[in-house]
Formats: structure tokens, sequence, C-alpha cells
């Protein structure tokens, strides 16, 4: 799916600041979203990606800047945003003693959402069979898909989910998935915070990196790997190492990126084409030199440590 | 906003009633104070009260005749369905008359001085003991003195009577603070309230179906304690249901808004805990609902005697036992919502919604 530009702006934050005693939060940040797209939201553990999405939901007020959804501002439109916006929070812990059906019966009282409307939202999360059990019968993922329910219940325009599958095993983070594709696929917009880049990758086409309260990098995956980073990883090991071959590899035409350990002897390497460059790189190190080497696509992954010199939950 | 107060009117009585733990303490608790404290205060009809007698008897006339009297008389032994002060005489030596007092087994001794004197040995402090000896010392140096003890028995002045709508008040402050209060501070620690706020449901609704769901289940609550009262005890209302309901209403409106407050601001559990205990144990011990606030120093009787729980109880009683004319409740009902709506309005300017 190609980003929606064409369609009109959902979200815009225009340099939006907040800052606490001891924290920029968010640092004159900037930001549209246009209906349909579904954007990534990444960063490393205080980046201020919490803060910025409390600020969309409302829950924050920023020190300066707009915030608008749809067109509407919360200085006099907040009811009318909280009724087209749906939030799934990373955790949120229901009564216990409260049916799946009743739950999200409430939320859906509190949108006007009729009982048509609960029972195919209970179809959308699979838990249908599930409606007359007590939310603290059902597992993590269960409860996620709950929250997520609730999230939908008003067919919201913009669907912003915190962390959505943090803390689930495989088999429901990838039930979370597929109901959010299914989401996708009827055009809701969707903007998700994440630690897992797989989930980015596999779900959104747009990626927003944010670091120390700044954008550092927004675009489509494709284009944000071949801009910021080129196209392979090449790792190898080496028998001897130098500085000297460092500065040689670095050298290189087609490398945008050489890290490597001289007394390890490892080493990684960002180059646009593997093959283009494997004759001169053998030359440069030495064919005997090399014990064993390996190229691979780039990943965001590999974007994110480039960009940021931190792992995504470091 | 009909709708959304329903349904979260209904999250909080299904929350309630499905619990069977929460059931058992708040709804049997209070049955089973009234039972044991009732039981214990209006069943005993007789107080036996032991005596020892040290030396001789036959050396003071005066003892020996009150002996001979009492026993004459039969004021040693209870007469059924009256409530008599019983005394028992035994005769022992020094030592095991010490014995005994150390061991609670008598309430005094009197010992025979060999010149004829007697000379009662017994703790002042203890309550019981120094009363048997003014009842004896009255009744040895003025004889003919009536040394019977009757307890008032009609309805709307036992201990019962005093206890059972103390225990409607207490009931209604404890179902409130822990109820509203300690749910608030939880639905906040779960980020349930969170989640609701980024709702369009207006703010005022949830904290409206608090109000509204906690009363329906203090009704309940008070409902039981009285038909156990009424079943078991005779218990029964000798004023209007109306100024009862009044009263009721009012005592929800201050103990929600008490409620309110002190969960304003708690970021957890652990927290409200303390805050909750810090008003509730004080406002319990001090306000009149086993005993009267009148044991407490005149000075601070005042003090006590306006306090929320204390014109709450009081007011109860004046409605269950006395007949009270509206005139009477006008000020308990007036600084009862009083109360309530100051302490509603300041926890909303300071109210943590997440």
């Amino acid at each position: 799916m190609k980003r929606r530009k064409e369609n009109p702006v959902i979200l815009s934050l225009r340099d939006v600041d907040k800052r606490f005693p001891h924290v920029h939060a968010v640092n004159n940040l900037s930001l549209e979203i246009c209906e349909g797209e579904a954007v990534a939201l990444l960063g490393p553990n205080g980046a201020g990606k919490t803060t910025l999405l409390e600020m969309i939901e409302g829950l924050q007020v920023p020190d300066s800047g707009e915030i608008t959804i749809a067109g509407l501002s919360y200085n006099n439109n907040e009811r009318a945003i909280r009724s087209i916006m749906g939030l799934a929070f990373q955790e949120t812990r229901f009564p216990e003693k409260i049916r799946v059906g009743e739950a999200l019966q409430l939320f859906g009282a509190f949108y006007g959402a009729t009982g048509a409307r609960v029972s195919e939202v209970l179809d959308l999360i699979r838990l249908k069979d599930k409606k007359h059990a007590y939310v603290n019968t059902l597992s993590g993922g269960q409860r996620q898909r709950i929250a997520l329910g609730i999230a939908v219940i008003q067919k919201p325009k913009l669907l912003l989910l915190d962390e959505p599958s943090t803390g689930l095993d495989p088999h429901a983070r990838r039930d979370i998935w597929d109901i959010l594709k299914e989401l996708k696929k009827m055009g809701s917009t969707l903007l998700l915070t994440t630690h897992y880049m797989e989930e980015a990758e596999e779900l959104c086409e747009r990626i927003v990196i944010m670091f120390k309260g700044s954008i550092l990098a927004d675009g489509d995956l494709s284009h944000l790997l071949e801009k910021h980073a080129g196209h392979e990883i090449l790792e190898f090991r080496l028998s001897k190492t130098s500085a000297k071959i460092q500065e040689s590899l670095r050298k290189l035409k087609g490398v945008s990126h050489v890290d490597l350990n001289v007394s390890a002897g490892g080493g990684v390497m960002h180059v646009h084409d593997s093959a283009k460059i494997l004759p001169e790189f053998l030359k440069r190190v030495g064919r005997t030199n090399l014990k064993s080497f390996a190229a691979r696509p780039l990943t965001l992954d590999d974007l994110f440590i480039k960009m940021t010199g931190r792992h995504l939950d470091g | 906003m009909v709708k959304p107060l329903w349904q979260l009117y209904l999250m909080h009585i299904r929350e309630f009633f499905r619990d069977w733990e929460i059931i058992l303490w708040s709804v049997l608790l209070p049955i089973a104070m009234s039972w044991v404290l009732g039981v214990a205060f209006v069943e005993r009809k007789v107080t036996t009260r032991q005596i020892a007698v040290v030396g001789d008897i036959q050396q003071s006339s005066e003892l020996r005749e009150v002996i001979n009297e009492i026993e004459n008389r039969n004021i040693s032994k209870p007469k059924k369905n009256n409530d008599h002060s019983v005394f028992r005489f035994t005769f022992a030596d020094k030592d095991r008359a010490l014995e005994l007092l150390r061991k609670g087994k008598i309430v005094l001794f009197i010992e025979l001085s060999s010149a004829g004197a007697l000379n009662f040995h017994l703790d002042p402090a203890n309550e019981s003991s120094y009363l048997s000896y003014l009842i004896l010392s009255r009744r040895l140096s003025q004889e003919k003195v009536e040394l019977q003890l009757k307890a008032v028995t009609t309805r709307g002045n036992r201990y019962i009577d005093f206890l059972i709508p103390g225990l409607m008040a207490l009931g209604i402050m404890n179902s409130c603070l822990w109820g509203i209060g300690y749910v608030l501070i939880e639905y906040r620690m779960k980020k349930l309230m969170r989640r609701m706020i980024a709702t369009p449901v207006r703010k005022a609704v949830i904290l409206l179906s608090f109000f509204f769901s906690r009363m329906t289940i203090n009704l309940v609550e008070t409902a039981l304690l009285f038909a156990f009262g009424y079943f078991y005890f005779g218990f029964s209302l000798q004023g209007s249901a109306w100024h009862l309901a009044l009263l009721f209403l009012s005592g929800n409106i201050a103990f929600a808004g008490l409620a309110f407050l002190l969960a304003a601001r708690a970021e957890n559990t652990r927290t409200g805990n303390g805050v909750i205990n810090v008003f509730s144990i004080p406002l319990m011990l001090s306000s009149g609902i086993f005993f009267s606030y009148a044991n407490f120093p005149e000075l601070i009787q005042p003090l006590l005697q306006y306090s929320p729980l204390a014109v709450l109880a009081d007011s109860m009683r004046n409605v269950l036992n006395a007949s009270a004319e509206f005139s009477e409740l006008a000020l308990p009902l007036l600084i009862l919502n009083l109360f309530g709506f100051f302490c509603f309005s300041v926890s909303l300017k300071i109210f943590r919604w997440h």
C-alpha cells in the first residue's frame, strides 16, 4: 500500500513542544498523517514517544505548538475528537468480574454503539465464543484483543496503539497483527508505537524514528533504508585486522558505513550492492585473511542502530 | 448521558455482587458484629461478683448481718428476667484470697482485723471492683439500703438500639470510603480511569456512577442489618421512614464526597489504604458507634459530636429509636450535605484522572 498523501490529513502536529522538570520530552516536533496511512513510531526508551502519543490522545497538554485531529482542536472540540479516535494502551486492566461482552457493551455505550456493532467487534477480535467469560479467565493475548476491540468499537477515523503486542507470545502477537491488518484493509488510519522492528515492518508502510524528542527519520521503509543506510549488510571475520584495513574499507566506493572490531576481527559494512563490491573488498582485506563472509538485506534494526547508536529496546 | 451512566452503574454493581469475598466482609460482618455485641450486652442479665472474706466472720456483726440478709433475701441468686447485681461470698485465708484476686476470680476481698475493723482489698482502677466496694461499704454503713441494680430493658433504650443505628452509619461510611475511594485509586492504578476519560463520556458521569452504585449497595447492606435487628432483637423503626431515607441519602452524599476527596491524589492502593485508614479509624473510634462519645474528655466532646459520622449515627438513632421530627433533623442534614458537597468540590479541583 502506498502512502496516501492524496487523502485528507487526519492528524497534524505543528511545532509541538513539551518539557518536564528534568527532560525535554518533545522538541518542537511537526508531523502529518493522512487518512488510510499506517505509521510506526519507533524510538528507544526515553525518546519521547509516549509523551507525544499522550498529547495526541489529549491526556497531556503541549507547552507550545498545535495539534489538530480531523481539523479539530482539543481547545474547543475535545468530545468530538474523542468520538473519532480509538485508543489501545500498552496495558489496561479491566475489572476482573466483568464478562467480555459486558466490557465491550460498556465502552460501546460511551460512543453510542449498538448491540449489533458489539457483536461485529466480538467477531473481529475473535472472542465471540468468550463473550460470557470473565475477563480474569482470559490470557494476556485475549485481554489485549479486548483492548483492541474497545479501541475500534466506534469505527474510529484514527487508531492510536501504544505497543499493542508488547509482552505477548509470538502466537498471540500474530493474532493481534492479523486483526490490525484486517482493520487496515477496512481503511483505518493507524499510528502505533512499538519496540518490535518486525511489527513495524509487517504492519506499517511509513516509519517515523524518534530520538531525544525529535524526529530523526520519516518515510516509507524502502526509501529510508536506501537513503540512510544502503541496501545490504556485509558481515565478515578476518584473521588479522588493522586500522589501516579499516580505513581502506571506508574509502571503498558504494560503502556507507564500516564497523570493524580491530582486536576481535569481526566487522560489518553497509553497502549498496555486495556483488559489485566483493572483488575490491577481497583485494583490500586479503583473500587468505578472510575467515568468513555473509551478505544479507538491510533491516530496519540496522538502520535504527546506525541512526541512534542504540538498540530499539535499549 | 443516561446509557453510559447505566452501563457504568451496572459494571460497579456486577463487580460487587459477583465477588463473594466482598459480600462476606461488607454485608455479613456488620450483621455478625451486631449479633456479637448485641448478645454480649443484652443477653447478660446477671452480673455476678465474687467476694472473698478473710478472718473470723463472728468478729464483725455488721458484716455477718449483711451477708445473712443478702442470703435470706435471695439476692445472691439470679432471678429469671431480672437484672440483678449478685454478690457471692466465699471464705478463704489471705494468701488464697490474694491469689484469687490476682487471677480475677474475685473482685475484692474483705479482711476482718482482730479489732473488728473491715479492710477492703481491691484495685480501685478496676471498675467492677470499685463499684462492688461502693455498694457493700454503703450497705454496711447504712443498713436497709437496697442493693439491687436494675437495668432498663424497654425497646429503644437497650444497647442494641444504640448499636444498630451506629453500625448502619459506620457501614455507610466504610462502604463509601472503600467502595468508592479505594476503587477509584485502583482504577487509576490499573489505567482503567485513563482509558475511560479518553472516551467522549463525561467525567461527571464516571463519578456519578460510583455514587449511585454505592448507594444501591449501601441500601442492601443497611436493609439486611435492619432486618437482622428486627427479627433477632426486636429492633424497629420508631420514626418516619422518609426521615430515615433522607438521612441515608445525606450520609451517602457526605461520605461519597469524602471518598472522592481521599482518592483525589493517591497514585496507588498502598497510599490509598493509608489515607483512608487515617480518616476512617479515628472517626470510627470517636463518633460514638459502639460506646457513647460522652466517655471522651468534655473539652473535645463538642468537636466529636459534629464529626460527620457522629452526626449521622446520632440522627439515625433519633429517627430509629425516638421518632425525631424533621426540625430536629434539619441541622444534621445540612451538615452532612454541606460536608459532602464541600469535599466533592475540593476533590474536583485536585483530582488526578490518570
